[in-house]
């Protein structure tokens, strides 16, 4: 094993393969890249002496110690097999709304993550919005950043990952400054989903990194916008980046959300990579289910996103396919209001959208092109799980015949080298 | 869970036991078949209390002789959680088919936390509700009452008791607190008498140290236990302080003038009493003359002003000539009192022995040694015979008449002290002289003297070896219980300096020094950038913690702290304490974080537990020494070096690091349950005070955590957090949680190890065999298989 990976990029590639086994979705090479950049800044970004400083120190540790290091990656990776085995026969959801809350209070200044927990956030930030939108094409983004003990939308709700990964990349808006405040984060995130149907499934996802929340001394406290938040079933999960802290933890459990801590950058992004697969759908406590011919009543208010997830199977919801218009010439679009070439009409009030999916402007239609229905469709009939052999017999039948996949003909490398070092450890 | 040691069956009400349980139960039991006495350490949350109480229990009722277990804790709260406890076993024990029909387990503490009557109850004060209390159920006023009904008020809780069965106040089965106030609220009957009149007749009973230590109450309340009872002393690793608190006395100015003044009341009193009543003095005369001394057996509730010497110290000669007559005792006490008041005049310190004291006495006063020796016991008479009320307002002469007693009863292990002046810069006198017990195992000789079996534990009562030398008695079993986790849920780490690699230190010389100040208040500000919810802070004393809380807020430490937590100070005064604490609480439940700074031997580090969130952090700023210029504990030091060879750094360093380790252990309150501990000063490094501290402690400090700077010490404490908030594996089940087969399995092995054993020292040493296997059957270690194969080696 590589024991710093600082100075072993080629390890860390292999890493983040290894790693791909858990997400089958996701594109190896892209995260290959990316994951060689976050190594050469960090590189680049810090002295030598302060990386040795930190990384022997932590190899010192772990052999000092011995139990610790060993036992939790061992569950971690105990978690990971767990988590692939239950996931088949759950029901998830198809249509998410998901406000994601950035702490950017002082403490992401902290450079303990590299190149700093606050870099180190909107990256991988921006390739989570990707990857996301990937899995979950129906879904929609917000996102709230907390400072100055103050709560801003940053963006709303939207299905458009270009236009998050737009503003993530504006680091100007987006300087840290002050306390977090967890209550102004998550009240908020609670008041721009309160129109949605609780049918579809309310998630947040806070990125916590301070270890204190400075909330506003009131009528509310913390422990009712708790309770508020459990009752309209909004699943928080808070991903702490510094430990582990009481209220976060409860309300991630109340909440049915997940609480973790971060102990390195490869852990963060399992972390967040985690929350990418939708999650299991809840039963809804009131089944008021709207049928076709209600919801079609509703006249397409933004009451109309019932549907698959109380009992009765087979419950429908309206959706619009849009027609694709010709990159001509510029017209008005409802959306921003402004003069845009191409964009697609609404299939039932005929007003220009500038992207879809997205809940049309004027008749609150959910407008959504057919291969990103066909994409989500991938959660209602999921792959079967391939049957893990043990090493002993694949590798025995590689070294007689050849050590490369059958299918593609590509050569197990990483599946050598794991299998040499494994020899020289013992 | 059911399961055998040895031939004893025990019932244990979980069906997990943690491995250390399970030894601290065979060692139990090997104590009490032995019928000695036992210092046992095991680490805080491991369940302690419950493990002791099924043990015993299953120990009682399975032999027939009738033993009787008394339980001394330290707070209320304390014995309510082990009554609690003690329940659940008992009705554990009821399900399992155990047959305890006749079983009673009472809990018994102060008035003021058991009192029904409506006014009397209204009372703050432990004081005035004991003196109120007894004006209305004393024997005289009950007498008076019952015979002219209405003429004296009397409490109709104490009252309805009288038509009960003596013995059988309240039926069988394990009272908690609030259940015998509940009973008695239905019944009518006074809870507190309830189980004072029971205590003969119950099996268990769980009371405070004082109860056992304090001469001045335990011989009316545990006179009557019998010789075979097994006494436990929970919670005891300040039970010397105890000990010599309950045999010591100070007094101050105000307090001999107070003394005066009742002293004239009194004699008003008797002039009154001699023209209306004059035979009731003259009764008592003569029941003094004859020797009466049992005048008071008749009342055996009345506890009003017990003796404040131990009961094997007490006299039974007759009270001398000259004291008998009330008017006489009167003049002597007025004598003693000017005496004393004379004494507090001198401005400069005085240190003498209870000799030297009293031949001045008798030079100035003619005083005699005799009759001081009775004074305490006379007043009790006297206050008697006058059928006075509102005793508390003669609290100053009990208290002088108390302290002559004292003098003149014991001459070693004493030493009189005065002190004219509070502090050392004080200018304006405020005089105290304090009689201070320097010998703490004068106390609880008699325990040790009277009861077979003695268990002294504690969470943290390391070093071991101490307690014995300085409580002078022989233990069987000495034993410390390292603490078995699946993870290591805490994390000791000792930083010696700043990140500017100052070292620092509590030390008198350096202690005010700014760079040891700031980096004092940077650990703080980082422990506070790093820590989630709740850390506390401890200062070696209230003083120095003033100091640098000021100093810190001048450089900006404190304000830099607010960012990250709230901030709470401990004071001396109590409420605001609780206050304090209670917001503490609140800050760190709703996410905002807090630290609390208090101070070791404070309230807040001896009783109040931060478990989970509300202690993630505790921090020590320098080592808890006492103040080494009292004269008290010079004096305590000179004599535990003159007559039990300790030398005082031992001492000192012991006492300073049970209180570190009381402090440290305050966040670890179970095996879920994480935190870190900080021990800044670079003197913890030092081997002779780290090894002073307790085993499970010191199993986790290693070498490369034990010399630290600032900065690393955050880098690790980081790492830790995150790597203990990692979700966790609960069941722990084979490792550090047993079910009944891990026992049994134990059992076989440590059974065929002992048979093995006995084959190798057989093999070895057929000579020694027997004695070997006698001496220790089943116990067979590494150890002593070295020491037999040494002379192997030798012949070879």
């Amino acid at each position: 094993m590589p024991d710093d990976d600082n100075y072993d990029p080629t390890a860390d590639l292999e890493y983040a393969e290894v790693d791909d086994d858990d997400q089958p979705r996701t594109s190896t090479a892209a995260k290959g890249k990316h994951k060689a950049s976050v190594n050469g800044q960090a590189e680049k970004g810090q002295a030598v002496w302060e990386g040795t400083y930190n990384r022997s120190w932590d190899v010192v540790q772990e052999d000092a110690e011995g139990g610790l290091q060993s036992a939790v990656d061992s569950l971690i990776a105990r978690g990971r097999r767990k988590r692939a085995e239950i996931d088949t026969p759950l029901r998830r959801s198809i249509i998410r709304h998901m406000f994601i809350i950035l702490d950017l209070s002082e403490s992401v200044l902290d450079k303990d993550f590299r190149p700093s927990r606050f870099e180190l956030t909107l990256q991988y930030m921006r390739s989570y919005v990707v990857e996301w939108f990937d899995q979950n094409p129906l879904g929609q983004i917000g996102m709230i950043i907390m400072r100055d003990r103050l709560s801003e939308v940053l963006i709303p709700m939207g299905g458009n990952p270009q236009e998050i990964l737009s503003v993530l990349t504006d680091k100007r808006k987006l300087e840290p400054s002050g306390e977090p405040s967890l209550q102004n984060g998550l009240v908020m995130a609670k008041g721009g989903m309160s129109h949605l149907p609780s049918t579809s499934s309310l998630e947040i996802l806070v990125v916590f990194s301070s270890i204190s929340t400075a909330d506003p001394d009131g009528p509310i406290n913390i422990h009712q916008v708790l309770s508020d938040l459990s009752s309209s079933r909004v699943r928080t999960s808070i991903i702490s980046l510094s430990g582990e802290i009481k209220i976060c933890r409860q309300i991630c459990q109340r909440t049915g959300g997940k609480f973790g801590v971060a102990m390195d950058e490869d852990h963060l992004r399992e972390l967040l990579w985690e929350t990418i697969p939708p999650p299991a759908q809840t039963q809804s406590s009131n089944p008021t289910t709207l049928g076709v011919r209600n919801a079609l009543a509703a006249g397409g208010n933004r009451v109309d996103g019932d549907g698959s997830r109380p009992p009765p199977v087979g419950d429908l919801m309206v959706m619009g396919f849009p027609v694709r218009l010709p990159p001509g010439g510029e017209t008005l679009c409802v959306c921003h209001g402004l003069l845009k070439k191409g964009g697609y009409l609404c299939p039932r009030c005929g007003s220009k959208l500038c992207d879809v999916p997205t809940d049309c402007e004027v008749c609150g239609l959910m407008v959504v092109s057919s291969p990103h229905l066909a994409r989500s469709f991938w959660f209602l009939f999921p792959v079967a799980h391939y049957d893990a052999l043990t090493v002993e017999t694949t590798m025995g039948d590689r070294e007689r015949s050849s050590p490369t996949c059958y299918g593609c003909d590509r050569s197990f490398k990483t599946m050598r080298k794991m299998f040499q070092g494994f020899l020289l450890r013992m | 869970m059911k399961f055998m040691i040895d031939d004893l069956p025990v019932l244990f009400p979980y069906d997990r036991i943690y491995p250390e349980q399970y030894s601290y139960m065979c060692d139990l039991k090997k104590t009490l078949d032995a019928g000695g006495h036992c210092v046992l350490e095991m680490p805080s949350g491991t369940g302690k209390t419950v493990s002791l109480l099924s043990l015993i229990v299953s120990y009682m009722q399975f032999y027939p002789v009738k033993r009787k277990l008394i339980y001394c804790s330290r707070t209320v709260p304390e014995i309510e959680k082990a009554l609690a406890e003690l329940k659940r076993l008992m009705e554990y024990r009821v399900e399992m088919g155990a047959k305890d029909e006749d079983f009673r387990g009472l809990g018994l503490t102060s008035r003021r936390n058991l009192c029904l009557h409506p006014e009397v109850s209204k009372e703050k004060k432990g004081k005035i509700v004991d003196s109120r209390c007894r004006d209305l159920t004393s024997a005289f006023a009950c007498e008076k009452g019952r015979a002219e009904p209405g003429s004296v008020p009397l409490c109709s809780y104490h009252e309805e008791l009288n038509n009960y069965e003596t013995g059988n106040l309240i039926p069988p089965g394990v009272y908690t607190l609030d259940d015998v106030k509940k009973w008695g609220q239905e019944k009518g009957t006074c809870p507190y008498f309830t189980i004072r009149r029971m205590m003969p007749f119950v099996d268990i009973i769980i009371y405070s140290f004082h109860y056992l230590l304090d001469p001045k109450v335990a011989e009316n309340v545990s006179a009557e236990m019998s010789k075979e009872s097994i006494v436990v002393f929970d919670e005891a690793h300040n039970i010397d302080n105890v000990c010599i608190e309950s045999l010591s006395i100070d007094l101050t100015r105000p307090m001999l003038d107070s003394a005066a003044r009742s002293v004239n009341k009194i004699s008003d009193k008797i002039e009154e009493m001699k023209r209306t009543d004059a035979t009731k003095l003259q009764d008592e005369y003569e029941k003094l003359v004859a020797g009466l001394q049992e005048a008071n057996e008749r009342r055996e509730d009345e506890d009003m002003l017990a003796s404040p010497v131990l009961s094997t110290d007490l006299l039974e000669e007759a009270m001398p000539g000259n004291i008998r007559k009330a008017e006489h005792f009167i003049a002597f006490l007025k004598r003693f009192i000017e005496y004393m008041k004379t004494r507090m005049r001198v401005l400069h310190v005085v240190a003498e022995t209870p000799q030297s004291f009293l031949a001045h006495l008798k030079e100035i006063t003619f005083i005699e040694r005799r009759p001081l020796k009775f004074a305490a016991e006379r007043l009790t008479n006297l206050v008697r015979t006058l059928e006075l009320t509102n005793i508390d307002e003669h609290y100053a002469l009990q208290k002088v008449a108390g302290f002559g007693t004292l003098v003149a009863t014991y001459e070693k292990g004493f030493l009189l002290i005065l002190e004219p002046y509070e502090t050392e810069h004080a200018t304006v006198p405020n005089p105290i002289f304090h009689m201070t017990c320097l010998d703490p195992s004068l106390a609880i000789a008699p325990v040790f003297e009277r009861f077979s079996s003695v268990v002294i534990t504690s969470g943290t009562i390391s070093p071991l070896d101490m307690y014995p030398k300085i409580l002078q008695f022989q233990p069987t079993l000495i034993q410390s219980y390292p603490m078995t986790l699946t993870r290591n849920a805490f994390f000791p780490m000792v930083i010696t300096r700043g990140s500017d690699q100052v070292p620092i230190s509590s030390r008198f010389e350096v202690r005010n020094d700014p760079a040891v100040v700031r980096n004092f208040g940077s650990i703080l500000i980082d422990m506070s950038k790093t820590v989630p919810d709740g850390i506390v802070a401890f200062f070696p004393s209230y003083l120095y913690m003033e100091s640098i809380v000021s100093a810190w807020y001048d450089m900006g430490i404190l304000s830099e702290v607010w960012k990250h937590k709230l901030l709470f100070v401990e004071t001396p005064d109590a409420m605001e304490t609780s206050v304090a604490l209670k917001n503490y609480r609140e800050a760190c439940n709703n996410g905002r974080g807090a630290v609390m700074l208090s101070v070791a031997r404070g309230k807040v580090s001896e009783g109040i537990d931060f478990d989970h969130n509300y202690g993630r952090a505790v921090i020590m700023f320098g080592i808890p020494y006492q103040y080494t210029e009292s004269r008290i504990l010079k004096a305590r030091l000179e004599f535990l070096r003159d007559n039990h060879r300790i030398r005082e750094n031992d001492y000192l360093t012991f006492d300073a690091m049970r209180h570190a380790a009381q402090c440290v252990g305050r966040v670890l309150r179970g095996k879920t349950d994480w935190g870190l501990m900080v021990f800044a000063d670079k003197r913890f490094a030092r081997q002779d005070k780290r090894a002073k501290l307790p085993l499970w402690i010191n199993q986790y400090i290693t070498g490369a955590h034990s010399n630290l700077s600032t900065d690393m010490a955050i880098v690790l404490a980081k790492k830790f957090i995150r790597q203990i908030s990692q979700p966790w594996d609960h069941t722990q089940t084979g490792i550090s949680l047993w079910t009944l087969e891990d026992i049994e399995e134990r059992q076989r092995k440590a059974e065929e190890e002992a048979e093995k054993g006995l084959q190798e020292v057989a093999r070895i040493m057929p000579v020694h065999d027997g004695e070997v296997v006698e001496e220790d059957y089943g116990e067979m270690d590494d150890h002593m298989l070295a020491d037999l194969d040494f002379p192997m080696d030798v012949d070879g």
